[in-house]
């Protein structure tokens, strides 16, 4: 942060004044035009927003109108494929699978799964989806970083493919990689992908064009998500 | 929490549309709040924030070199856009004996403990100044008053006005970096 020696005494009374927003209107444009290639100016009005900034706390919050970020991602992405809602759909996924998880007697794949790993470092999760009659149930050796997956049923639409995903946290999906077509597959996840997975981390599906989403993230619906449990 | 909206504005930086959507979930309502309080009017505040999102989609880059913390950052980058819009729009004063006050509500706990150092600051810097000009930096920081429209409130000659409210930012600045 510059001091306001750096800068003529008339300059930081202006970028005050400015920060302030008390200036006339053709003052402030002008100062406008001037922060787009004055540095040190800029700096001040910095400082001075930094300095103010506190009083906004006198202000209450207001929940703007539900739909305004969906017209803010219209504006900023036109082109882009429809995103909206995954997470919003991966949360009632989240609820509903767990949910199946407690009402599902766990048969056949992953009984099998289980019984052939040591049972430390061992995570598993079971993704169900009732529209898409997907049912997967997976198995990660942390040690090893592999990832064992028996997709016991369901297969994706003409023209479409399941998308495995891992979600850390707060953090974006991260895909694993289209499901194979195989119904049981093993994979050996490089260090970074490994790293993601663990206690918290949730798997998802998700239904994509076919060899995957065109954008790194979820485009399709989320057939199903459950966080990993430790076994 | 600073952290984490420091770490999302780095990541919109980035273009991480997820990123935005997450400091979007935890900002807009403050943002809205900031919009609304300046324009009063509900319609133009709610365009108004989606300029304000707009601009912080492309302006996260450079978050990191003005050095400021994120709440301060977004705040100005609200304030800035409602104040732009105001003058745009309202280059004549409105009667401010007509604007309908808007209810203060106490800052969330989490917030208030983020901003309570800071706030401190700024608080017994401006209690030092005469309460009228306190009152009057208050005012056009939390409604964008213009010194036409704070001339009016004070029944002064603007360039009176302008003249203590300058004064009492030199005495704000030198009691800020004591």
């Amino acid at each position: 942060m510059t001091s306001a020696a750096d800068v003529p005494p008339e300059d930081d009374l202006l970028a005050a004044e400015y920060a302030l927003g008390v200036l006339p209107q053709a003052e402030r444009l002008a100062l406008q035009q001037r922060l787009a290639t004055d540095q040190e100016l800029a700096r001040r009005v910095w400082f001075w927003e930094e300095q103010m900034a506190p009083m906004a706390a006198a202000i209450a919050p207001v929940e703007p109108p539900a739909a305004l970020l969906a017209d803010v991602e219209r504006r900023l992405f036109p082109a882009a494929p429809e995103a909206a809602g995954w997470w919003e759909s991966l949360r009632f996924w989240q609820g509903l699978s767990a949910a199946l998880l407690c009402l599902v007697v766990i048969a056949g794949g992953l009984a099998v799964l289980v019984s052939r790993q040591p049972p430390v470092g061992g995570y598993v999760v079971e993704l169900s989806s009732t529209p898409s009659g997907l049912q997967l149930a997976a198995y990660y050796d942390a040690r090893s970083g592999t990832l064992k997956l028996n997709r016991v049923a369901g297969v994706p639409a003409a023209g479409r493919d399941y998308q495995l995903w891992v979600i850390a946290g707060q953090n974006p999906p991260v895909s694993l990689g289209v499901l194979p077509a195989d119904s049981v597959v093993a994979l050996k996840l490089p260090p970074q992908l490994a790293a993601k997975l663990g206690a918290k981390a949730v798997l998802a599906v998700s239904d994509e064009p076919k060899g995957g989403s065109p954008t790194g993230l979820p485009t399709g619906a989320v057939l199903a998500a459950a966080p990993l449990t430790a076994i | 929490m600073s952290d984490e909206l420091s770490r999302l504005i780095q990541r919109v930086g980035l273009g991480d549309r997820p990123a935005f959507r997450e400091l979007y979930r935890l900002t807009s309502a403050k943002l809205f709040g900031v919009c609304l309080r300046v324009l009063r009017e509900k319609s133009e505040a709610e365009d108004a924030l989606q300029e304000v999102y707009v601009k912080i989609w492309h302006n996260a880059g450079r978050f990191a070199v003005t050095g400021q913390s994120p709440v301060s950052w977004l705040a100005a980058v609200a304030r800035n856009h409602a104040i732009d819009r105001i003058r745009a729009r309202r280059p004549q004063a409105v009667d401010i004996g007509l604007v309908p006050e808007i209810a203060d509500a106490a800052p969330d706990p989490e917030q208030a403990s983020v901003a309570a150092g800071e706030r401190q600051r700024i608080e017994n810097c401006l209690g030092k100044l005469k309460a009228d000009r306190a009152e009057a930096v208050r005012g056009a920081y939390l409604e964008g008053y213009s010194y036409q429209e704070l001339a009016e409130r004070y029944s002064m000659p603007i360039n009176t006005v302008r003249t203590w409210l300058r004064r009492s930012l030199l005495q704000l600045r030198e009691c800020l970096q004591a």
